[in-house]
């Protein structure tokens, strides 16, 4: 309770739009491809026990995508080298964003190690955007939501994407410290 | 609140006449990158990755993606507003822009290139009347057709002089007339020598040189000099040329006359005064003057009208009076019949005119490329002794919109107005 209180306190600071009723159903272990080519099980190897950021992009997206990005290259640096929280970005558009779409651009915005980028069938990835309540017919219609979890402990919440990076990184570390 | 935003720094300097177009559609110049910093997390981000027309479109028509809408840039925007859009995300009522906006930290030179691109974009219109290529300017013709065309060509030469140089700023010269000032509203960036209806205000903009009656209004930049000023130049001459003691005529009028401070200083003399100050109705004057033999009697034109042409050889030689324009006799005829391209049928209007089209064009030029009306005010209100070579040297300034504060003494003869001297200022 104590833990609900706070969240929502800086919640409430940080205007954040936050919804305790948008936890994730259950997870798909669905197989996608990272920006290096390298078949991933999204669940098992991506969030199973891990605290993640979650966010839909597409690279031929010049308008919401840059900043969304360019936010997650200050979060990944604002958590630092060593932290093992796990940046995620999903592609809504599967059929172009190939893994060397991904790759140069995850290049462009500087994301490090810990920030990964998906692609997959699409059919496996409506499965993960439909689980994270993320689906929308149009792919220009897509959500500017950050998705914020720790699978350990079952705490998920959410965040504008465009908000300051270190609002962001904070509800990561305020997420990596619940516990089950 | 959620308040983030990029700040871009352009790294080094472009060149290059479409610099403005690359900085627009790509967010660098050629040779030249750039960096974005995202506020509240300090990390750089190359500008080309932000670039304006990835959301606005590259005609700046504006797009929606994600929920988030990047409005068409189109609208009245003075350079200063949108600077601050560009540089600091702020927007117009000071509210922090959207924070997928990025704040770009370009030098005034590219701003101002990035600017010039956004006015060439579908001749986007950022203050009424002016576009990217043209300043329209208004008119109000008012009843009198062969005045107004009259005045409408010497003011056309005049635009046609300066477009013929590449216009102001790149800018043409356009004039639009319509018969009253409401209808140049929202049509015009500017009024110049109008000869329609008194109703100012209605034109919503700045008035400059009206031509007809006395004008007045927060908007109104007069190059005639009000019935107080002229009264102030004639006061302030007798006060040095005529034997002293004057007497106002009618008494009732007393107090109109008095507004002219050099008027007030004058020693008034019931009766025996050698000089009369004229200040009622035309259909009196001629009753007045020969009701006073010997007597001087001083006057404003616009009193006397054209009933001083009918008045005995004796009277006229007694009448003085205050004049407000060039005298036809002073009119630099070559000028205005080189923009009449003849010999011009109202030399007095026409002249006046075509010394109005010079002081827009200055306070134009002096405006700068970023045309607002509020600029092209402040470039009036810095005319100091500004010569047409056409008019009265011009003079406005901070509260002070009569220009020409003044006015020639002349006599009549039995079909004009000849002048006693140069013009005269009227005294504060």
């Amino acid at each position: 309770m104590i833990r609900i209180v706070t969240s929502l306190l800086i919640a409430s600071t940080l205007c954040l739009a936050v919804d305790w009723d948008t936890r994730p159903r259950e997870i798909p272990d669905v197989a996608v491809v990272d920006q290096d080519g390298r078949p991933v099980k999204f669940y098992t190897d991506l969030v199973k026990g891990r605290t993640v950021a979650i966010q839909t992009i597409f690279t031929s997206c010049k308008t919401i995508c840059p900043p969304l990005a360019a936010t997650y290259h200050s979060v990944e640096k604002l958590l630092g080298p060593n932290s093992d929280v796990r940046l995620i970005s999903v592609s809504i558009d599967p059929e172009t964003d190939r893994p060397d779409q991904l790759k140069a651009f995850a290049e462009k915005f500087g994301a490090g190690p810990n920030w990964t980028l998906v692609t997959g069938e699409r059919a496996e990835i409506e499965k993960l955007l439909v689980a994270f309540r993320a689906y929308t017919p149009d792919r220009t219609a897509h959500t500017a939501m950050v998705i914020i979890g720790n699978d350990a402990s079952g705490y998920w919440t959410r965040s504008y994407g465009l908000a300051p990076a270190a609002s962001i990184a904070k509800l990561l570390e305020q997420a990596r410290s619940t516990q089950k | 609140m959620i308040r983030l935003s990029i700040i871009v720094v352009i790294v080094g300097i472009g060149f290059g006449a479409d610099r403005g177009r690359d900085l627009f559609e790509t967010g660098s110049t050629p040779g030249h990158d750039a960096i974005a910093i995202l506020r509240g997390n300090e990390t750089e981000v190359p500008a080309r990755l932000m670039a304006c027309a990835n959301c606005h479109g590259i005609h700046a028509e504006g797009k929606t993606e994600a929920g988030v809408t990047a409005p068409p840039l189109t609208g009245d925007l003075s350079f200063d507003a949108f600077e601050r859009i560009v540089r600091d995300g702020v927007g117009r009522e000071g509210k922090p822009l959207h924070p997928a906006m990025p704040s770009y930290r370009f030098s005034r030179e590219e701003l101002t290139d990035l600017w010039e691109h956004l006015l060439q974009l579908n001749g986007r219109v950022l203050s009424h009347g002016v576009t990217s290529d043209e300043i329209r300017i208004g008119m109000a013709t008012g009843p009198n057709a062969q005045a107004s065309a009259a005045v409408q060509q010497v003011v056309r030469a005049a635009f046609e002089g300066i477009n013929a140089e590449g216009g102001i700023f790149r800018r043409k010269l356009v004039l639009e007339t319509r018969p009253r000032h409401a209808g140049l509203k929202g049509a015009t960036f500017a009024v110049i020598a109008s000869l329609g209806d008194d109703d100012w205000n209605a034109a919503a903009q700045p008035v400059i040189g009206p031509l007809s009656a006395a004008a007045a209004g927060p908007n109104v930049y007069t190059l005639l000099p009000s019935a107080t000023e002229q009264w102030s130049a004639l006061c302030g001459y007798l006060a040095k040329n005529t034997p002293h003691g004057v007497r106002i005529v009618p008494e009732d009028q007393q107090q109109f006359v008095a507004a002219a401070p050099a008027c007030r200083v004058l020693r008034m003399k019931a009766g025996a005064a050698p000089t009369i100050l004229f200040a009622g109705r035309e259909a009196d004057l001629e009753r007045v003057i020969l009701a006073n033999p010997g007597r001087q009697v001083a006057t404003l034109h616009v009193v006397a009208g054209r009933s001083a042409f009918r008045l005995p050889e004796e009277a006229r030689g007694r009448l003085l009076i205050a004049y407000p324009a060039v005298p036809a006799d002073q009119v630099d005829l070559a000028a205005v019949e080189t923009a009449a391209a003849g010999r011009p049928e109202f030399p007095a209007l026409q002249s006046m005119a075509l010394g109005s089209a010079r002081v827009l064009i200055e306070a134009l030029k002096r405006a700068g490329r970023d045309l607002t009306q509020s600029r092209l005010e402040a470039a009036l209100e810095s005319l100091n002794g500004f010569e047409t070579g056409l008019i009265p040297p011009v003079t406005f300034g901070s509260g002070k919109q009569s220009g020409v504060r003044g006015a020639y003494l002349v006599r009549a003869s039995a079909d004009r107005f000849i002048p006693l001297g140069s013009w005269i200022t009227a005294e504060e």
